[in-house]
């Protein structure tokens, strides 16, 4: 409680000082037109102080604290009587307003963005080059180690794909899908068209299939955010859009949204946690706990303890984050999707179209931008995946990612190189997802 | 030439007005119905499948702790046993490693209100700035702001550590010179708070000016003749008018800062009494089973006030998500 | 109150494009000036230089005896009415209009006192307490005007204040700012792309275009002298009607000859008031008749000489508006297209388009205003005379009048 009370006790003391120092400055600065004295005075101040600061920052002289004071004593002088001594003529004092105003309005922000975000980056960046305590430089040498570490990226395995079942499978579905397509493009003399509903989607379930057969044969730290990757956007995405579709035409539309979306009000600890209790495994011969082996055992198999078992227990942590992402895919996707000219259904309605085709040909492309975006947060989202991994098998069992390995290199090997050569590795596969975002924002700001 | 209209009385085919046959209209329409069903009912399994982990762990800690850790939840229905015992086991303190998860969520709040409300200042000045002032270089400095939303928090972390422990020092031709002091704030709060205000900048900043830039520009010029100058039209005009989205942020922000892991698990050790709940819980959880029965309890009491804040405020939280549909 | 003087007042945009030109225009202390034109002629960017809400890239502005060029708004004194009104949409009625006495720190009382005093002038007093949401287009329109007189400012502005207000709003509106403003006695500048607007309320008027400054008159000498075609052609509705034909002079007389068959003649006493046109003999002109000054030949009017030339034209449309009939009538004469008058028309690519073909055609579409006694119906024939004293005459390159 006490904690409490200090923080909320330092919070209004922040806010105070910072409204009290912005209203002071831009007072200030509103002087100068008419009374640039007093203008000339408080600024000399300020930069006095700063140039105090600044001339002691080698800590080489004494009276560490006295330095900004007297400097801004010095300043205000100097200001008063020197400086002004030579006003601008008044349409320029005019400007002075005007054009530091900008400054003042963004210092702050900008002061915050570039401690904890702009400063540190670069740091980290240079970091990765140099070795485990940062002392000395180490080259490329964290960046080989790492990709020379099967445990955190190798191929070796990618044989096995071909010869899985689902691989199989798969091939299987896409040849009968072609050949469908094909055939019918001939009978009715039609151009050959993979877009519709029935060959997209079932080249779709062919390409999950074959990711499937990716997370049995393929290992390794990067390979697992891959999976990630793929599984959770598509499938969020897509049953976010399912559910968007189905709720827009059924009752209780708002409570079954919000009962979906529900999870991603909840920390990604919580979520985990419950579904600790999901999978939870007791050995054969006493009840199960957990509800995936009560319908598991129930159905007649014997009880797994499904988030160790290689190479499928990624799955079920990846099913963790669909459930939470999937209610962010529906809220944005339901909003797009009613946000679609209801001329535009009625003219297909009229034009003989079905209601699998008037949503296919017509609903989708329309928020194939929303779509877009939803793809792109949710992969950005989920390449930063750490809290999910670190809760439920801490990166053991062949489930660790990027994010939960370089936790590691840093607090448990303390190796700072090896670790911030991992983060870049992060924020490189981020950036382009970035850059995409940041042209969309420009595009939007133009139009 | 004049026209005039007659109204004709001509009948129309039946198929026409859309009238189906009197005698198929029973099987028709019932299968229709049935059919328009099928969405609503394949709807309401997946919501099903939804809640039911929650409820699971919802149910649970009503339970005992032998009734925890030797049948499923589900058993409730027939046999309820319903205590509070694990809800008092989680706030005790008595011993050292005890749940007090009532101090744990203490530390949440006092992370999760400064990390929430001075953002809201400092942005909404920048975003002030960017909408309605002019100064070169404001497309590509905004442009940068808004980037730096994807930035993951891993690229700050050693940085910040070091610089929570020792402050921030610049060495140039043999001479130290001090940027930032050393305050020592490895292992406190407010290490984990400062560091959220900076992560939470770039979404503050893009949704209120977002929301800023689209108020009625011929609004500022009147007050400009009516002798207002920029901090006035701020204070008077744009903050009263930008309501709705400082809402949306705040609670937007306050959920993400109160879920959050990695960086209290970043700046505080892990048995720590300052840490905040998100902390406490993964921790108990680590725990092989012993403590299970707690861990229902301690994942509910974490969940309540997001569930609370969700439930009651959604609109706005929806409203934030929308808009900031950018942020990872 | 003050005077407004504008000595070559020039703004040009930082991508080269030039919206106001050298304007000089002086205005006097409590005058009802207009600023009209069609749009994108820089009247609005001028009135946004005199509120201060543009830079003036070039030239002098004052406003009384003081230079105001590099003064914000709030230094010089002006109040301004917007077109959408901008009125503040979380306050109230009452804190709207007393919103800048607020800032200028006045006492609490004495804001009170003047936001009633400004609601009775208004008719506001019962919506005080109201939100902009919950009024009306005129209604928001009066608080915006209440705004601007609390203040007691030197000069009003107002930017095309009733372009948003249906047409019978406007018309009543209309006079009550124009009694508002004689009541007050504050210079005004008011800028409109209405030219009835601009007619019924100026107390004179300046026209412009592409940044120029045409003409600045009082209405009724803008209406009777138009200084060039494009001034012509804008001011009156419907527009005066233009054709090319060439002057000629016959033993002493003068005349216009419009085509092969037509001619008119033209007046010593019109030819003394365009000088210029002795240097045009035998040479195009373009000549101006209004509506109102074309007559059914068969119905007499003073106005017409008797034994004048007739026109012989096809009625193409005839419209009866009780109190007189608009007539569009189509003769042998070629009608004057320029890029003055296109720009005048201030229309779309349709009706251009319209004006090219006619002028291609050789055949001139005239509007005239006839008695409502005229018995002529579409497809007839008629004689149209024309009163010859009130005929324009301008200079086919440089579209200026040919007057002294």
């Amino acid at each position: 409680m006490g904690e409490l009370v200090s923080t909320l006790i330092t919070v209004v003391l922040v806010i105070t000082v910072m409204l009290a120092v912005f209203v002071g400055v831009n007072l200030l600065v509103d002087q100068a037109p008419k009374r640039f004295r007093v203008f000339a005075t408080g600024a000399g101040a300020l930069l006095g102080a700063v140039a105090g600061a600044v001339a002691n920052s080698g800590g080489w002289f004494l009276g560490g604290p006295l330095w900004p004071l007297g400097g801004a004593v010095v300043g205000a002088l100097l200001g008063a009587f020197v400086w002004a001594r030579h006003p601008p003529p008044p349409d320029r004092a005019w400007r002075i307003p005007d054009r530091t105003r900008p400054v003042i309005f963004l210092a702050p922000a900008l002061f915050f963005l570039t401690i904890t975000l702009v400063a540190p980056t670069i740091r980290t960046i240079y970091l990765s080059f140099r070795d485990k305590r940062s002392e000395e430089t180490a080259g490329l040498e964290n960046y080989r180690s790492l990709f020379g570490d099967r445990t955190v990226f190798t191929v070796e395995g990618w044989r096995d794909i071909l010869t899985s079942r689902l691989f199989v499978i798969a091939v299987g579905i896409v040849v009968v899908a072609v050949v469908l397509v094909v055939v019918r493009a001939r009978l009715e003399r039609r151009s050959i068209d993979f877009t519709g509903p029935a060959p997209s989607g079932s080249l779709t379930v062919a390409a999950i299939l074959a990711v499937l057969a990716g997370v049995s044969a393929l290992t390794g730290v990067v390979w697992n955010n891959v999976f990630w990757l793929v599984l959770v956007t598509g499938f969020a995405t897509l049953l976010g859009l399912a559910v968007a579709v189905l709720a827009d035409r059924s009752k209780g539309e708002s409570v079954a949204k919000s009962l979906i979306f529900m999870p991603m009000a909840i920390s990604f600890v919580g979520a985990s946690v419950i579904w600790r209790f999901v999978f939870a495994f007791t050995p054969a011969g006493k009840d199960q706990i957990g509800l995936l082996n009560a319908f598991w055992v129930g159905g007649g198999g014997a009880p797994q303890d499904w988030i160790r078992q290689v190479p499928w227990n990624n799955l079920f942590l990846i099913a963790i984050m669909i459930w939470i992402q999937t209610g962010f895919a529906m809220v944005v996707l339901s909003a797009a999707i009613k946000g679609v000219p209801s001329e535009l259904i009625e003219a297909a309605r009229v034009d003989g179209a079905s209601e699998v085709a008037t949503f296919w040909r017509v609903t989708l492309p329309q928020i194939r931008t929303t779509i877009a975006v939803v793809v792109t947060t949710l992969m950005i989202t989920v390449l930063k995946v750490f809290d999910i991994v670190q809760v439920m098998t801490g990166g053991n069992n062949d489930t660790d990612v990027i994010a939960n390995r370089m936790f590691s290199e840093v607090f448990v090997n303390r190796d700072n190189g090896r670790g911030s050569a991992l983060a870049v590795l992060l924020f490189v596969v981020v950036l382009p997802l970035m850059v995409i975002n940041v042209r969309r924002l420009q595009t939007e700001e133009r139009s | 030439m004049s026209t005039t209209v007659t109204p004709t009385t001509a009948p129309l085919p039946e198929a026409a007005t859309g009238a189906a046959p009197t005698r198929g209209r029973g099987v028709g329409t019932r299968l229709h119905g049935l059919l328009g069903a099928v969405p609503t009912g394949v709807l309401w399994i997946l919501v099903l499948l939804w809640t039911l982990p929650s409820l699971g762990l919802f149910v649970s800690s009503f339970r005992s702790e032998t009734a925890v850790k030797t049948t499923g939840w589900w058993t409730v229905v027939t046999d309820p046993q319903l205590t509070l015992e694990s809800y008092r086991g989680v706030f005790s303190s008595s011993t050292s490693d005890a749940p007090d998860m009532w101090q744990h969520f203490m530390n949440s709040a006092a992370i999760a209100i400064p990390a929430t409300v001075i953002p809201i200042a400092i942005a909404a000045f920048a975003a002030y700035a960017f909408a309605w002032m002019d100064f070169p270089g404001r497309h590509w400095l905004f442009v940068a702001t808004v980037a730096m939303l994807a930035v993951p928090f891993q690229m700050s972390l050693i940085p910040l550590l070091q610089l929570y422990v020792n402050g921030a020092h610049l060495t140039v031709f043999g001479e130290t010179f001090t940027l930032l002091p050393d305050l020592d704030l490895q292992g406190t709060i407010t290490a984990v708070w400062l560091t959220h205000i900076g992560f939470g900048l770039p979404l503050a900043i893009f949704l209120l000016h977002n929301y800023m830039a689209s108020l009625p520009r011929d609004v500022f010029e009147a007050a400009r003749i009516d002798g207002a100058d920029h901090p006035t039209i701020f204070w008077r005009l744009v903050i009263p008018l930008s309501v709705p989205a400082l809402a949306a942020f705040a609670i937007f922000q306050f959920l993400w800062v109160w879920n959050d892991y990695l960086v209290a698990r970043t700046f505080l050790s892990i048995g720590s009494t300052d840490a905040p709940m998100t902390v406490r819980l993964a921790t108990l959880s680590g725990s092989r089973g012993q403590d299970w029965h707690l861990l229902t309890a301690a994942a509910f009491v974490s969940i309540a006030v997001p569930l609370a804040v969700f439930f009651a405020l959604q609109r706005y939280f929806v409203r934030g998500l929308l808009a900031g549909s950018v942020k990872g | 109150m003050s005077a407004v003087t504008m000595d070559k007042m020039t703004k040009v945009y930082p991508n080269g494009v030039t919206a106001v030109s050298d304007l000089d225009l002086d205005i006097a202390d409590g005058e009802f000036l207009v600023l009209v034109g069609p749009s994108g002629c820089g009247k609005s960017t001028a009135l946004r230089m005199v509120a201060g809400l543009e830079e003036i890239t070039d030239g002098t502005l004052k406003i009384g005896e003081r230079v105001v060029n590099d003064l914000p708004p709030k230094e010089r004194d002006i109040a301004m009415v917007f077109q959408n009104y901008a009125l503040y949409p979380h306050m109230t009625v009452e804190q709207n209009i007393g919103f800048a006495l607020k800032l200028a720190r006045l006492p609490k009382d004495e804001i009170t006192k003047r936001v009633h005093d400004a609601a009775k002038t208004l008719q506001l007093e019962d919506w005080l307490k109201r939100k902009p949401a919950q009024l009306s287009g005129g209604q928001r329109q009066r608080v915006a005007m209440g705004r601007a007189i609390v203040r007691d400012p030197s000069v009003f502005l107002m930017d095309e204040p009733l372009s948003n207000l249906d047409a019978k709003l406007r018309v009543q509106m209309r006079a009550e700012i124009a009694k508002l403003q004689r009541d007050l006695g504050t210079t005004t500048v008011y800028v409109t792309h209405d030219q009835v607007e601009a007619m019924t309320m100026g107390d004179r008027v300046a026209v412009l275009r592409e940044g120029l400054l045409q003409q600045v008159s009082e209405p009724e000498r803008l209406y009777a002298e138009p200084a060039n075609l494009f001034v012509a052609a804008f001011i009156g509705s419907p527009s005066m009607n233009l054709l090319e034909a060439t002057f000629e002079r016959a033993n002493g007389d003068a005349r216009v000859v419009l085509s092969d068959e037509q001619s008119l003649d033209v007046p010593a006493a019109v030819v003394a008031d365009n000088p210029e046109l002795e240097g045009f003999v035998d040479k195009p002109v373009v000549v101006g008749i209004r509506p109102e000054h074309i007559f059914d030949a068969s119905i007499h009017d003073d106005r017409v000489d008797a034994s004048g030339p007739r026109l012989q034209a096809d009625v193409e449309l005839r419209e009866a508006l009780g109190s007189e009939l608009v007539m569009h009538l189509r003769t042998t004469a070629q009608r004057a297209v320029t890029d003055d008058t296109r720009n005048a028309a201030d229309a779309d690519d349709a009706v251009l388009d319209e004006l090219e073909r006619q002028a291609e055609s050789g055949e001139a579409l005239l509007v005239a205003r006839f008695d409502a006694r005229s018995r002529a119906r579409i497809g007839d024939r008629v004689e149209l005379a024309v009163d010859t004293s009130q005929l324009h005459f301008f200079d086919p390159e440089t579209g200026n009048r040919m007057s002294a």
